[in-house]
């Protein structure tokens, strides 16, 4: 739309250029024609005079006079000898060359269908031996054509205005369907439908920008595709032998025959093998999440029952480790639009952070509040806290920070609730909880539009 | 009961088959998809163990073709894609359970378990006896050499859960999913908070202990 005012502004005022130079081209034009009609006028009567017939110029002098009566031509004899005036012309001091004469202040004018001519004269002097001779024709003509000419240019910028004013907004609302498809096939990519294409055929700049838009989606589909291939390959390629192994030594484990030191330790070894699969799934579950080729599941969660239910199973581990798990979420029930599993397993590692990062006895707090924007989670604690230079770093995976090289834990529990986060249209954000840290995750979301957003 | 097995990868294959032989059950095995596929479709087995990757046909249109056919077998799929979708997508196509590798053999035996014990869950049961310990399951209270053991609702559940399976291996997979509902894991001591609150309960105060731990496999209750 912007575009389209901007045109129309740009058409209206080269229409007003060119109504305004060609104005002063004809202006100057019949001006410099009725000089020269003057001039050839005076030099006629001069003529006569030339030749010493006084009375001859009197007369013709007074016949033209007679001949033009509107008054848009004067003519005026100057007698050298006695300063009397013949003619229409009635100067007050007689002069050479071309001036031009305003009525009123240079003589007085004559009337013209009942008026005063009020346009100025051009008028032309020629001294001869007998005295001068002036003609004068007023430029009446010229100013009126001026006005036709404004009139017309005004009528001219009024057509630009609504032409091109009209093109402009079909051009704009032409263009800004074909930008609005190629947002909305952007927006539907961004969510994970990579199938989609912009499929513009037009012949402009644009459908230039949308044919190599498509183009990057065909490469960008096939590498995700190829993403999607590689971790499958590498989850069966991994798994497999991991599997064998298991099963290989599980049997071991069990046997009443295998003494029990060894079968402690490869007890050690199965757990081992369980705790690379799970870093496993977790890298697995992370990539999916960040690629964006997770499927979302988008069911209504009531956070208030989740809340409730992470704090019922984690409270008894919190107790157990000398910590206390405080529950604070209002009345009713919050609810987002999300995945149910996931949202349960980010409050999960934010609430078990927590309780394992925390020197005992902390005091952990799960709270859920219901914002103008969407509800916010959060998880407190007044623990050690992370230092505000650490506390995006924390979000990267297999981060770990010095202060909690002791304390079990792969680095991605963060890092998947980010994704998690993400994954919801959630903002993360770690603060200070002076003391401690404070998780929080704010939806920006009513209950339906997870999907749309 | 007579169990079939497909999977292509033959040493995982030949665990599996010995350890449910081990347990007194009839197995076959193929290797390939569309012979799985033929051979399921005679109706001859109890319960179907599919790999989600195999050659000629997938795990997965096996399941779908066993469903189209309105064949009542209970199926397993064993695969090594463990995305919640990957999940999701099998039991959606009418799987019972759902494995992903690597699991723990003992877990397979306590599916078995749980889907071959489904239909006689109607009976109305009203306590359970394990050695000197029972557990009503009315008033929720369990009793071991005479004494009244108070339990919590989760430790209830849990207990119950070990008196229903006595001597078999439950892992933390198991536990989670029957007494807490979750399908993931927390990778929090939640499990093991609660086994050593039990343990407290029921074995702490008497002479021999039932609920063991075993080490990278899980949790047996055995009098």
């Amino acid at each position: 739309m912007r575009f389209a005012l901007s045109l129309s502004a740009v058409f209206v005022i080269a229409t007003f250029a060119a109504g305004g130079l060609s104005w002063l081209f004809v202006s100057q034009e019949l001006s410099r024609r009725l000089q020269t009609d003057v001039q050839s006028a005076a030099g006629a009567l001069a003529g006569i005079a030339e030749a010493g017939d006084r009375t001859d110029l009197s007369e013709q002098i007074t016949a033209q006079a007679r001949a033009v009566r509107d008054g848009a031509t004067l003519y005026a004899f100057v007698d050298g000898e006695t300063g009397k005036i013949t003619g229409s012309l009635q100067l007050a001091a007689p002069f050479e060359g071309a001036k031009q004469l305003s009525p009123d202040r240079d003589f007085p004018p004559p009337l013209s269908s009942g008026r005063p001519h009020e346009d100025p004269y051009l008028a032309y002097g020629i001294r001869t031996p007998l005295g001068w001779v002036i003609v004068a024709h007023d430029t009446q003509g010229i100013v009126e054509t001026g006005e036709i000419m404004v009139r017309a240019t005004g009528a001219a910028t009024v057509a630009a205005l609504i032409l091109s004013l009209g093109l402009a907004l079909v051009i704009a609302r032409r263009t800004g369907a074909r930008i609005g498809r190629m947002e909305s096939v952007l927006d539907a990519i961004g969510n994970g439908n990579l199938a989609r294409r912009i499929g513009d055929t037009g012949n402009d700049d644009l459908a230039d920008l949308a044919r190599r838009v498509d183009l990057m989606l065909d490469r960008l589909q096939r590498s995700i595709a190829a993403i999607r291939q590689v971790s499958t390959d590498v989850a069966h390629d991994l798994r497999a032998p991991l599997a064998r192994l298991r099963m290989r030594l599980e049997p071991h484990a069990l046997s009443p025959a295998v003494p029990g030191a060894i079968r402690a330790e490869i007890g050690q070894a199965l757990e081992d093998i369980d705790g690379i699969s799970a870093t496993f799934d977790a890298i697995l579950r992370l990539s999916r999440l960040e690629s964006g080729t997770a499927e979302a599941r988008s069911e209504t969660v009531n956070l208030t029952a989740l809340t409730q239910s992470v704090h019922d199973i984690l409270e008894p581990a919190a107790n157990d480790m000398g910590h206390s798990l405080m529950l604070d979420s209002g009345p009713g029930n919050v609810t987002v639009t999300g995945d149910q599993d996931l949202l349960m397993q980010a409050l999960v590692n934010l609430v078990d952070n927590a309780l394992r990062h925390c020197p005992p006895p902390a005091r952990v707090t799960l709270s859920l509040r219901e914002g103008p924007h969407g509800p916010t989670l959060a998880v407190t604690d007044d623990g050690p806290g992370i230092p505000a230079a650490d506390r995006a770093r924390v979000l990267d995976r297999f981060v770990r920070l010095d202060a909690s090289r002791t304390v079990p834990g792969s680095g991605l529990g963060l890092s998947l609730v980010a994704a998690i986060a993400r994954h919801h249209g959630a903002r993360m954000s770690l603060t200070d909880n002076h003391p401690g840290l404070r998780v929080s995750l704010s939806f920006r979301q009513s209950a339906q539009d997870l999907t749309s957003g | 009961m007579r169990i079939l097995i497909a999977e292509d990868d033959a040493e995982a294959a030949r665990y599996v088959m010995r350890g449910l032989q081990g347990e007194g059950h009839g197995v076959d095995h193929l290797a390939h998809g569309r012979d799985a596929l033929a051979q399921a479709m005679t109706g001859d087995y109890d319960l179907l163990l599919l790999d989600r990757m195999l050659p000629g046909l997938d795990g997965l249109s096996i399941l779908r073709a066993v469903r189209a056919a309105k064949l009542p077998v209970p199926v397993i799929l064993l695969t090594a894609m463990g995305s919640v979708e990957d999940r999701v997508t099998g039991l959606r196509a009418g799987a019972d359970d759902y494995m992903v590798k690597p699991f723990a053999f003992v877990e397979l035996l306590a599916r078995i378990d749980t889907i071959s014990r489904r239909p006689s869950l109607r009976d109305e049961v009203l306590g359970l006896t394990v050695g000197d310990l029972t557990l009503d399951l009315l008033t929720r209270e369990a009793r071991r050499e005479g004494q009244s053991i108070e339990l919590q609702p989760r430790e209830f559940l849990l207990l119950k859960h070990f008196m229903e399976r006595p001597g078999r291996v439950q892992t933390r997979t198991i536990l989670l999913e029957t007494v807490w509902g979750l399908h993931f894991d927390p990778k929090t001591s939640v499990v093991e908070t609660h086994i050593s609150r039990l343990r407290a309960k029921i074995d702490k105060p008497f002479a021999k202990p039932y609920l063991t731990t075993l080490h990278g496999v899980g949790y047996v209750l055995q009098p």
